[in-house]
This record gives C-alpha cells, structure tokens and sequence, in this order.
C-alpha cells in the first residue's frame, strides 16, 4: 500500500536524490579548499629546514605515548621506531596496557628494563599502574616502559598523560611506523603561531604500511600492497586525508586528529578532563578540547599536517576490517550523543554551525541513508516500480562521480608526495578505482551499518578492536 | 500535466546524462594527467641524475684550480652552456648551493664568484620582484645565502608586507645580509615573533661575532612581550652577564612566561644575586613560576638554601615536592635525601625513591 502512494514514493527518491547530490557538492568544495591550502602549504614549507630546530636547544620537549595491547609480534620494532626518530627533545612513554602475551617480557629481554621506584601524579583517574621500567642501557635513556592493569587505549592514554611532565604529548599507536622528522614537521604549527590563536592539537597523513619494507623499525621502502583490501584502503586514505582534512584544517574545523598518531597540547587534555574511555577516544577527545577553548574564550587551532608521517598496517581480512569500521562507527555515535548540545549551537562557532552537523549528517548518516536506499530498491523491484531507465543513469552517474574523486585523489597524490614509485602502480591503482565501488564500499557501509547496530544493542561498548596482525617484512632487531 | 512530467522526466535524463560524460571525461583526463606527471617526473630525475654527476666534475675542477685568473676563466666558462636551458640552469643554481651551504672561506668566496659571474643575481633579483610570494622568498633566499650586500634595501622592503612569511624569510634574509644591525626591526615590531621565527634567527645570529651584538637593554623593556622573551633567548646564547640588572627586573614582570623564561636564564647565566629576590617572591608567585624557581636553585643554589627547600616540604604537593628532591639531590646529592627520609610522610619518601633512582 505504502509502495503505490505516488507522493510517498516522490518524496522518498527526491529525498535520496537531494541528500546524495548535497553530499556531492560538499565533496567537491571540500576537495577544491584541500587542494588550494595543500598548495599553499608545499609553497610555504618547501624552504623550511626543520633540522634547524633539531639543532635548537630551545625545541621544546615532547612525551610520546604509545599504549600496547597484546602488540608482542611488532613491539620490538615498533619501539625501535619510536626510538630512531629525528628529535632532540624527547621521550617515549609506553604503556603496556595488561597485555595477555610476552610483549612486557619481549621488551624487558631486548631494552634492558629494570622496574624502577616511580611515584605518578594521577591528575586523570586510571587503572592501576604495576610497575614502571627504564632501561639498564644508556642508549635507551628515553624509554619508559609503563605496565599497568588493562583498562582499555584510553585509560592507556590517560596514564601516559599523568606521568609526562611536558607540554606537549604526541600520542600514538605503538604499531605505526612513523617517518624520522614526523615530530620535527608536527611541533613546527605549534611554535609559528603569530597571532593569538593556540594550536591546541595538530594531526598528520597516516599511511598504509602493508607490503612495505621496513628494518630497525625505519621504513625502507614504501609498496603498494599485494592484498586487496589493503590495496582498497590505499585508496580510501588518499581521499580522506588528501582530499578532505587540509579544508577541515583550513576551516578550523577539524574534528578528527587520528588516534595513530597526533600532537596535542598536554595542559588543555588534561583541563578538559583527558581521554574519554570510548572506543572512540580520539573524535570524542579533540571535540571535547575544542568545545573547553570556546567554552574558556579561548582563540584556539587544530591544524593538519599533509606530509606523510605515519605508516600503519590495515586490516587485510573481512572479519578485521569489519571489526575497525564497527568500532569507529560506535565511537564516532558516542561522541555525536556526547556532544549532542553542540548541534547548530551558534555558541560554538564553526564547531557547532559546521562541523558537528557535517559528521552527523555526512560520516553518521551517509551509510544508513545508502543503505536504505538500497532496501528502498529492492522494495521497488518487489512491488515492479522500478524506473530502469533512472536507475541505470543514476547509478551510472555516482559511480563515475566514485571514479573522479578516486582518481583526483590520485592526481593529488602524483602532484605532492608520490610515494609509490614502481612505474606500475598507476595502472593497478586505476585498476582498483573501477572496482572498489563494487566491492570494498558496501563492506564498509554494512560495517558501519552493524557498528550502529551494535550500538544500540551491544552492551561491550568498550574495548582494544583487537587486530592481527601480520608484522612487517622486516630484519629481527637484537 | 502529464506532459509536463514528462517534459520535467526528459530533462532530468539530460541532466543526470550529462554529468555522467562530465564526470567520465575529467576522471579520464584526471588520470592521463596523472601519468604525465609521473612519466615527467621520472624523466626530469634521470635527468637531474646525469646533470648532477657532470656538474660534480665540473665544481672539483673549478673549486681546485688553479688562483690563475685566466685558468678560473676557463672552468668557469664550462659552466656557462648549461646556463641557456631553463631546466640545466636550475639544476646548476640547485646543485651551486647545496655545495656552497657546507662552504665556508674561500671556497664559498669562489662559489660567490661564479654565482655573480653566471649573472645568477639578476635572476635572484627578478625573483624578489615576483609576484608570487614563494617566488620572492626563493629569491631571498639565493641572495641572503651569498650574502648579496647590494639587495638589502629591496629585501627591507618586503621585511614590512603584509604576507606573513614573506615578512618572516625578508627578516631572517636581512639578519644574514647585515648581521646583528638588522636587528633594527625588533625596535618598531607591533607584532608577535613567533617562536619558530625566534628559532630561525637565533640559529642564524649564534655564529655572529657577539662583540658586535647591539645593546639589547631597550628591548628588555619593549611592550612587545615576545620581543622580551627573544631577547632573553639572545642572553643565554651569548652569555650577556652585563645584562644582569635588567634581567633581575624582569622577575617582576607581568607576563608569566617573560618570568619563567628570566628564571631560567639567571640560571644559565649563574647570577646568584637573584636568589634572595626569589626567595621573597616565591611564596606570592604561581605554582609554575614556584617550580621554576626551585629548579633554579638547583643550578646556582648553596648549602643554605637547603633551609628554605626543605621548608618545601612540610606540606604535600605532588609537583612543588618532586622538584624540591631534585633540586637537593642536585646540590647535595643522594645522601641528603637519606638524611632527609624519617622526616618524611610515607607519600614523600615514595617520591624521594622516585628522585632517588632517576637520571635527572
């Protein structure tokens, strides 16, 4: 009955039809302002020697923190990295999180620990701290291994943030693999501040690390991946990092500073209260320090780094990568409910006018409205209303729009960074832009569409998204 | 009606048509684009490659010659083909700097020379008449880097746009031309030197001679704080003892950062005379002037301040407490601490532990 009301039926399709064009238009503007400040920002760095503050006595120092759960197979490279990077000023806070394997005794064999008497200043309620380690080696001076009872990477977090004496925290995930001058490009928004804004946080490109070749935790050579999925999201990163969060920086609208690697001022984390434990701390933490800086009438800024600073391993099986998407969907609808009074809240600037509404409307509804949308269809075929003509055209013209945006991420990707230089990459690539509609898209959109399932019915809302991990192709470290 | 519906469903495939041809056309050109640049990348590398070895013969044949004026002539000439193609040029100039930023003495006199001779500053010098900014600063750049005396009028110039970074490469440009003299800015600055700006001149500034330093008293007293706090920068450097007075002064300042920065220069500086003034402050200061007072102390403090530390302790405070153990454990070492262990709480002598067994 309700399938053979006319008006019903035109409102349901103009409805769809409306939201997917808004949603493409927003894509495009959002795609032309990166392209404009990723420009300016390769014009305005490319005399820039950052081993000038390398050099400086006066760079300030930074805490890295890095919580690990059951990590055991990369630990020892992955501190490695953490280790090796081009900084002077630093430390590295790792916090075994109550791993359930060897990586605490895979890291007391290879670095030399001993526990150590350490008293923490618990500014943020966490879970229990067993023990702190330092190495026995002077050449590991800057590591401090932190064991405490698990209770989840916020809490994690949350730890780190209570032992680090210094302002500024870069906190990240312990199994990416971060580029050597990865701090020096991060640190440098935080100190060229002229006007009476704060950098209160900053982010930087994450990339996939899958295939690539890696030895003493530095990468050696950059891959594309053999495994398609991973292949996939090669992609996907492109589009989302090139393409969207230099505008979201531009704006001063950014809502995301990835979890796998960012850098934060420790003050004002500490002020707003630090690391929700949700499953998506990340979303939720910098909405939270940018809701208490307008709050405090404070002038502030998140800003985006587009060099390439991270390499993370993706998920290469269906049942991992479902798990990821699944988890971020939950943590980004905690953080909308969280943060719900900042809904077209004028109060809150661009915050409340802008980017809140975009990540309910755009990263939160997007999938559901998809997905409904292809129930609608399948209804439509059942009760032998379809319009075939219409559909054909309609799905013809998102999936070439699909096809542009993935290849002018490509684009973007030849113009600034290239970092795959095998001479058949491109062909590959193309190879997976005319395919991944077909198959990598709906797998992320039903896990997202189960993440909101979940949500509302799952009652283990919190926890680690365990991954497996594959390690890297790399040489064993002594 | 029904036509119109019609007509209105008509449209709509045009539209829908349409968008399709465009979007396929601009992906199909976005991705042929795409091979372009990569296929030209890759031959303006190999290019670059080849070129690079050439240039490295003919620099270690110019750089070890002969001081005949008449053999220099001549391994200059060989420069001078490459200096017709736009591509080889840049190259050339590229690879002229990157040998010339690890030069010092003769050899970057030399490299001076062949850059003026190959007429490379006129090309610098149409560059800072760009209109494009990055275009500017690269010019900047050349000249400043060969100390090109002749242009600092025209960088002063642009030390005044309105472009921030045009502003901030014409400083640091300026500095390294003139040296300290083009300091001269700091005096009408209206704005704030940033930080990372600070950096790049004091990396700049560090191997000047300081004899020829300006007097910096005036600027210890600038309204513009980030001046102060540069400044303070310079006296660490320089070890400016004779500023001592002023410095003493500033730990009355307003900006809470000018004070913290003062505490730890008196520091670096050891002027001892600024402990008593500390002491009196100290209880009226915040915490995080407080604990960088008590840091201090840890580098120009004596025995008897240990009086005035240990009174630090008589109440619990996580952060004021651990700085008070080191600071004593770096005056007196880790016996006083034992000393110190039975007048403790049970929640300080964790904390002594903790000071014990670090390396600060």
């Amino acid at each position: 009955m309700l399938f053979n009301n006319e008006i019903i039926l035109n409102f349901l399709s103009t409805g769809i039809l409306i939201y997917g064009a808004i949603l493409a238009t927003t894509y495009i503007i959002l795609s032309i302002i990166s392209a404009i400040e990723t420009n300016h920002y390769l014009k305005k760095n490319s005399f820039v020697n950052y081993t000038k503050i390398l050099a400086s006595p006066f760079a300030p120092t930074i805490s890295i923190i890095a919580p690990a759960y059951n990590e055991s197979l990369t630990i020892i490279e992955n501190v490695r990295s953490l280790l090796s990077i081009q900084y002077v000023n630093y430390e590295v806070l790792l916090i075994n999180d109550g791993s359930t394997d060897d990586s605490l005794e895979k890291l007391i064999e290879a670095y030399a620990l001993t526990k150590v008497n350490y008293t923490i200043n618990q500014k943020l309620p966490t879970e229990k701290i067993r023990a702190v380690y330092k190495s026995a080696k002077p050449s590991f001076t800057r590591l401090l291994v932190i064991d405490k009872e698990n209770g989840g990477k916020a809490d994690a977090l949350n730890a780190g943030l209570n032992i680090s004496e210094n302002n500024l925290v870069a906190c990240i995930d312990v199994d990416c693999i971060l580029e050597p001058d990865a701090l020096l490009k991060m640190v440098k928004p935080f100190l060229e501040n002229e006007k009476e804004e704060k950098v209160i946080a900053a982010g930087g490109v994450i990339r996939v690390a899958n295939s690539c070749v890696v030895k003493d935790g530095k990468l050696i050579e950059v891959k594309m991946p053999e495994n398609f999925l991973a292949k996939s999201q090669v992609l996907e990163y492109m589009r989302t990092f090139l393409l969207g969060r230099m505008a979201w920086s531009k704006l001063n609208g950014l809502l995301l500073v990835s979890g796998a690697l960012g850098l934060f001022d420790r003050k004002i984390m500490i002020a707003a209260g630090g690391y929700n434990k949700i499953v998506g701390e990340d979303i939720e933490l910098v909405t939270r320090i940018r809701k208490y800086m307008t709050e405090n009438e404070e002038k502030y800024k998140v800003v985006y780094i587009p060099d390439p600073l991270c390499w993370t391993e993706v998920p290469e099986t269906y049942k991992v990568l479902g798990r990821q998407r699944n988890r971020w969907t939950r943590g980004m609808i905690e953080t909308l409910i969280i943060h719900k009074n900042l809904f077209f809240n004028p109060s809150y600037g661009m915050l409340g006018i802008i980017s809140y509404p975009y990540w309910f409307f755009y990263e939160w509804l997007a999938p559901i409205v998809e997905f409904l949308a292809i129930l609608f269809f399948v209804v439509l075929i059942y009760f032998n209303r379809i319009n075939w003509e219409y559909f054909i055209l309609l799905t013809t013209a998102v999936y070439s729009f699909a096809i542009l945006f993935s290849a002018l991420s490509i684009l973007s990707e030849e113009l600034t960074y290239h970092q795959y230089s095998k001479k058949r990459v491109l062909f590959k690539l193309l190879f997976f832009v005319l395919l991944e509609p077909f198959i990598f898209h709906p797998y992320v959109m039903w896990s997202s569409i189960k993440g909101n399932f979940n949500f509302i019915f799952s009652k283990n809302k919190k926890n680690w998204g365990e991954m497996t991990r594959t390690g890297f192709k790399s040489e064993v470290v002594n | 009606m029904n036509l119109f519906i019609l007509n209105l469903q008509t449209d709509f495939s045009i539209i829908v048509g349409t968008l399709i041809i465009v979007f396929s056309v601009i992906s199909i050109c976005v991705f042929i684009a795409a091979f372009i640049v990569r296929h030209k990348r890759e031959r303006n590398q190999q290019k670059e490659k080849k070129l690079v070895l050439q240039f490295q013969e003919l620099f270690s044949n110019f750089l070890f010659s002969s001081e005949n004026e008449e053999l220099l002539g001549i391994s200059m000439n060989k420069f001078k083909p490459y200096t017709k193609n736009k591509f080889n040029k840049s190259i050339l100039l590229k690879t002229l700097f990157k040998i010339h930023k690890d030069m010092t003495g003769d050899i970057a006199e030399k490299l001076k020379m062949l850059y003026i001779e190959l007429g490379f500053v006129d090309d610098s010098i149409k560059k800072i008449k760009s209109s494009k900014w990055h275009i500017q600063i690269i010019g900047m750049r050349e000249l400043s880097e060969m100390r090109i005396q002749n242009v600092a009028d025209d960088i002063a110039i642009l030390s005044l746009d309105k472009n921030e970074i045009l502003r901030r490469e014409a400083q640091l440009a300026l500095v390294k031309i003139n040296g300290f003299q083009a300091l001269n800015f700091l005096n009408n600055l209206t704005y704030t030197l940033s930080e990372w700006q600070q950096l790049l001149l004091l990396e700049t500034i560090q191997y000047f001679n300081e004899k020829n330093l300006p007097p910096l008293e005036k600027l210890l007293k600038s309204e513009n704080d980030s001046i102060v706090l540069f400044v303070l920068k310079i006296s660490r450097i320089f070890n400016l003892i004779s500023l001592k007075d002023h410095l003493i002064q500033l730990l009355n300042h307003e900006n809470e950062t000018i004070k913290i920065d003062t505490i730890g220069v008196l520091g670096e500086l050891q002027i001892t005379d600024s402990l008593a003034i500390l002491k009196r402050n100290y209880s009226k200061s915040s915490k995080v002037v407080q604990l960088k007072t008590l840091e201090l102390f840890g580098k120009i403090a004596d025995e008897q301040s240990i009086h005035f530390l240990a009174k630090q302790l008589q109440l619990y405070d996580y952060e004021i407490n651990l700085q008070v153990l080191r600071t004593i454990k770096t005056i007196e070492g880790k016996q006083k601490l034992e000393e110190l262990k039975p007048s403790l709480s049970s929640k300080q002598q964790n904390l002594l532990l903790h000071v014990m067994e670090e390396n600060k």
